[in-house]
């Protein structure tokens, strides 16, 4: 069956000129895009590729040059079909003497809500992005990371169909990084459809389906995520339970040779720094007080609060070995 | 400043109205014709989809309205703009108006002036409706719950940011006014009123027009706007929300401002100044024709002046009549602690005396009045043997011993005439008079072939001249309260509100805040300005145009001494003509600020009628409602990430 197409774009194409017609810059050229239902679409490149103007296309905040952006089948500029979109600018521009909860309720009264369910949808968003001890401060009191979750929140007040995030992760540290990306997978596991633009290659391989790749508003590749990024003339294998030495190489290199093939690298694999960051703010959590503690200071010492010392590294720290090609 | 009510211009009449009408109909069609001029070329261009795609939202069926009334209107112009080309071209003769009525028209000019009229307004009519069309379209999904949302909005923005301290500069005026008003007894209330309105007015119109203007641009570059326009909100609802929401708070505002001032004006206030204003009187005005009227040499000619010195075979005298009384008008002199048969009806007056020679210390002039009703033989005074009759009647009732009211009941029965003689007139003050009520007694079976009233003055002081004006001399039908009558006043000021925030609002859609406000700034003042404008529009200026008045300011020529006819003189008046037919245009598109201005009716005493206070709105209406379609064309073109 084929798949339902939510956002599509036909020869879109934005020129911006200056007060007397004369063009600028092409921002994007003839750009045709087809996104499903369900996935989380990604568009990747550098800073003036296009991503920000595609969104802003397909969310009628630009009118196109030439060609068509459709949303919901429908052209962008109709504003009926903004009742299933929600949009999370870059900069979460929301509105500084406004409070959290001010801030949902005002956004939630530009949908058919009732005052119920919009006052019960405002309050689960608060607890959902962690601002519930915060919701009575006025914006303008928030940090940025605080504010980019409060924007998520009012991009969901009206439960929508199809989510537009412009540099989610912006501004967020890992921790909020961690948090933004597990938020839109769970979105997408609950059928809503998410386009984001990014120049954070690492967020958008973390968490999308399909990619575009756009340059100088050219768009330059465009497919599912692990397709692009395999490399079918390489294998990799992970295994548990060893430690590397001569004996395991050289019978790993023979069953290779007998197959044709040759290790090009070999040693453990390394924990990502998200990871480990992550990993020590929890345990830090975990156990109020414990700390960094130099090498020299660490070796069965107890610090003066009775605390245990942080160790220095993690378990995983790598010790990679390298072949040459 | 005169310390008395003047009124350069009639107070706007429902008779009026419809000519209004049609006359805003050809001024917003014009405008209208002239936005399709500049929009068609773009259905034509590379920006076909963009425009259309936004003004029709996509429905065929506007586009197919839009397109026969877009087609009226060219095919309506056609032999309009044909007929004036071919005037120009001298292939007929345009029909001669200039100082015509219809009447007065040849047949052939008549026909050819109506068509042409007529033809004109099915043009102005389809321009407008082509214009109108888009803009009632999408009145229909407009949603109140988002505009009130967006209200509440534009509420909570000017409360946090701490606008409404501004407003506390009024506490000043409270604290120090009186320090700095210098006053005569009777002048106290009206100088106050003046000064609280004039506070008020320039607090919450200059207020009104920052937060007005700022608000859009700055959600622009904020980019808050974002996230709004991304939500089911029309833009125009966007529009709508800011004028509400500031229109709501600064009249709330206005509300307790007014308050206060009511409070602070009533507190101390004098007697004469009591007795001089502090009321709202309903005035019934009569028309005035002035016989041997003079211009006493003031620049200003809002009076006639007569003189005290007039023979008596070509007399000096001013006559009020009074075409439409109210039919009980008798009854409304009656009063509890007023006898049956000695009813009267208020008449007040305030002339202005320009003195040739000193006169006596500390005495007025004298005056001499009558009354005639449509009964009385015009003019008794004119009878003389009638004349004497009545004197002689008078002269043996006084005898009887009845009440001078009682008298003159009798005799107004009897007459339908009442004369007040030697009457002390001094220098602009409100003097009341009293009418005998029987002069109104049979007023249900007024045949309204005469004139229901008629007052004739006369100055009886030599040497002395009387000013008189239309609005000097008037029955008063009733007499209101001040308090009603200042929020009455309050209301004008609303109205300005209103105006300026639209306006405001109207030009951050595309341009940005401080242009904006300059430009918002700009059009108030040129609307204080405007009878001038339209001088120099109309080539009625003394001076000539802007160029010849700036040729002569360099050159150093006096006004009013003609220029010598050179080439370059011929230049800079033809330039001139250039401009005034500009500024002809430009007019339209100012506010008659002066009609929104109830200052000087509650300073004065005067009770703003409900009527009065329907057609100003009207007015603002009509002033508001191009401007409002106009930010909807604005805002929805504006490509708001741009």
């Amino acid at each position: 069956m084929a798949q339902e197409v939510f956002v599509e774009t036909r020869k879109l194409t934005k020129v911006y000129r200056d007060f007397w017609g004369r063009q600028k810059k092409v921002a994007l050229n003839a750009l045709n895009l087809q996104i499903y239902r369900g996935e989380i679409f990604g568009l990747l490149g550098p800073n003036g590729s296009g991503k920000t103007t595609t969104i802003k296309l397909l969310l009628g905040l630009l009118f196109p040059t030439d060609g068509e952006a459709l949303v919901f089948g429908e052209p962008a500029a109709k504003v009926s079909k903004n009742e299933r979109i929600g949009y999370l600018p870059e900069e979460s521009y929301l509105y500084r003497f406004l409070n959290a909860e001010e801030t949902l309720d005002f956004y939630g009264r530009l949908f058919k809500m009732p005052a119920d369910l919009r006052r019960s949808r405002a309050e689960e968003l608060i607890v959902k992005v962690g601002l519930a001890s915060d919701k009575k401060r006025i914006l303008k009191e928030y940090s940025k990371g605080m504010r980019q979750r409060i924007g998520l929140a009012q991009a969901l007040i009206n439960d929508p169909d199809l989510v537009f995030l412009d540099e989610p992760t912006s501004g967020l540290d890992p921790l909020g990084t961690r948090w933004m990306k597990d938020l839109i997978i769970d979105l997408r596991d609950k059928g809503k459809t998410i386009v984001m633009c990014s120049h954070r290659l690492d967020d958008v391989q973390d968490i999308c389906d399909r990619i575009a790749i756009l340059h100088e508003g050219q768009l330059q590749e465009m497919g599912e995520v692990h397709a692009l990024l395999e490399d079918a003339n390489r294998l990799e294998i992970q295994a548990s339970g060893l430690r590397l030495n001569e004996a395991l190489q050289q019978d790993l290199e023979e069953v290779l040779r007998r197959h044709g093939g040759k290790i090009e690298s070999i040693g453990h694999p390394t924990t990502t720094l998200e990871k480990l960051f992550v990993r020590i703010v929890e345990e830090s959590k975990a156990h109020p007080g414990r700390r960094y503690l130099p090498a020299a200071d660490r070796s069965g010492a107890t610090a003066a609060d009775g605390e245990t010392p942080r160790r220095h590294l993690p378990e995983s720290t790598p010790v990679q070995k390298s072949k040459g090609a | 400043m005169w310390a008395t009510f003047t009124l350069e211009r009639d107070p706007p009449k429902f008779e009026s109205v419809p000519a209004d009408v049609q006359s805003w109909l050809l001024t917003a069609g014009g405008f209208s014709a002239a936005a399709i001029c500049i929009w068609l070329p773009f259905v034509f261009l590379s920006l076909r989809e963009r425009i259309d795609g936004g003004i029709t939202g996509g429905r065929s069926w506007i586009k197919i309205l839009l397109a026969i009334f877009v087609g009226g209107y060219l095919v309506s112009m056609l032999p309009a703009a044909t007929a004036i080309l071919g005037y120009k071209l001298g292939w007929g003769d345009p029909p001669t108006t200039t100082g015509k009525t219809i009447g007065d028209m040849s047949t052939a000019d008549r026909y050819k002036f109506l068509f042409q009229f007529d033809i004109l307004k099915l043009a102005a009519s389809c321009a407008l409706v082509a214009v109108l069309l888009p803009v009632l379209f999408n009145l229909s999904r407009l949603s109140l719950r988002r505009i009130w949302a967006l209200s509440r909005l534009s509420f909570k923005e000017a409360i946090r940011r701490r606008i409404l301290w501004v407003f506390s500069l009024l506490i000043l005026v409270f604290l120090f006014g009186s320090w700095f008003f210098p006053y005569k007894a009777e002048d106290q209330l009206r100088n106050y009123v003046r000064t609280v309105y004039f506070v008020m007015t320039v607090l919450l119109l200059v207020t009104a027009g920052l937060v007005a203007a700022f608000s859009l641009p700055a959600d622009l570059r904020n980019q808050t706007i974002h996230t709004i326009v991304t939500k089911p909100v029309e833009r125009f609802e966007i529009i709508l929300g800011r004028f509400l929401g500031y229109t709501f708070l600064l009249t709330l505002v206005l509300i307790v401002m007014s308050l206060f001032c009511l409070v602070y004006i009533a507190r101390g206030i004098n007697q004469e100044a009591a007795e001089e204003s502090y009321k709202a009187r309903v005035p019934i005005y009569g028309n005035l024709l002035v016989k041997g009227g003079k211009n006493v040499g003031y620049e200003w000619n809002y009076r006639q002046y007569i003189s005290g010195d007039a023979k008596k075979d070509d007399p000096e005298y001013a006559l009020w009549t009074f075409s439409d009384l109210p039919r009980d008008l008798a009854n409304r002199g009656r009063k509890d602690n007023v006898p049956a048969g000695e009813e009267a009806i208020p008449v007040e007056i305030t002339f202005d005396i320009f003195r040739t020679t000193k006169g006596e210390e500390n005495k007025g002039i004298y005056c001499s009045f009558m009354f005639e009703n449509w009964e009385c033989p015009r003019t008794v005074d004119g009878i003389p043997e009638k004349l004497e009759q009545y004197r002689r009647d008078l002269e043996s009732l006084k005898q009887t011993g009845a009440t001078k009211r009682a008298i003159d009941n009798q005799l107004a029965a009897k007459y339908g005439y009442y004369e007040v003689q030697s009457f002390e007139v001094t220098d602009f003050h409100t003097l009341g008079l009293e009418i005998p009520a029987a002069l109104f007694k049979n007023l249900a079976a007024w045949n309204r072939k005469n004139p229901a009233l008629q007052v004739q003055v006369k100055c009886d002081s030599r040497t002395q001249y009387l000013g008189v004006n239309k609005y000097d001399l008037y029955l008063m039908d009733d007499v209101r309260s001040f308090e009603v009558n200042f929020f009455k006043g309050a209301v004008g000021l609303w109205y300005r509100l209103c105006l300026v925030v639209a306006v405001a609002v109207t030009c951050s859609t595309i341009l940005n805040d401080v242009i904006s406000f300059l430009v918002t700034v700009f059009l108030y003042l040129a609307g204080l300005l405007l009878e001038f404008i339209k001088q120099v529009a109309e080539h009625q200026a003394v001076g000539g145009g802007p160029f010849e008045a700036l040729f002569r300011l360099v050159r150093r020529e006096h006004i009013s001494i003609p220029l010598d006819q050179n080439p370059l003189v011929a230049v800079i008046q033809n330039t001139d003509k250039i401009s005034e037919w500009m500024l002809g245009r430009f007019l339209n598109l100012i506010p008659d600020m002066d009609r929104y201005d109830l200052t000087d009716y509650v300073a004065e005493g005067f009770d703003v009628s409900g009527s009065h206070l329907l057609l100003v709105g009207l007015l603002l209406v009509g002033y508001l409602v191009p401007w409002m379609v106009l930010s909807f064309y604005l805002l929805r073109a504006r490509e708001i990430a741009a």
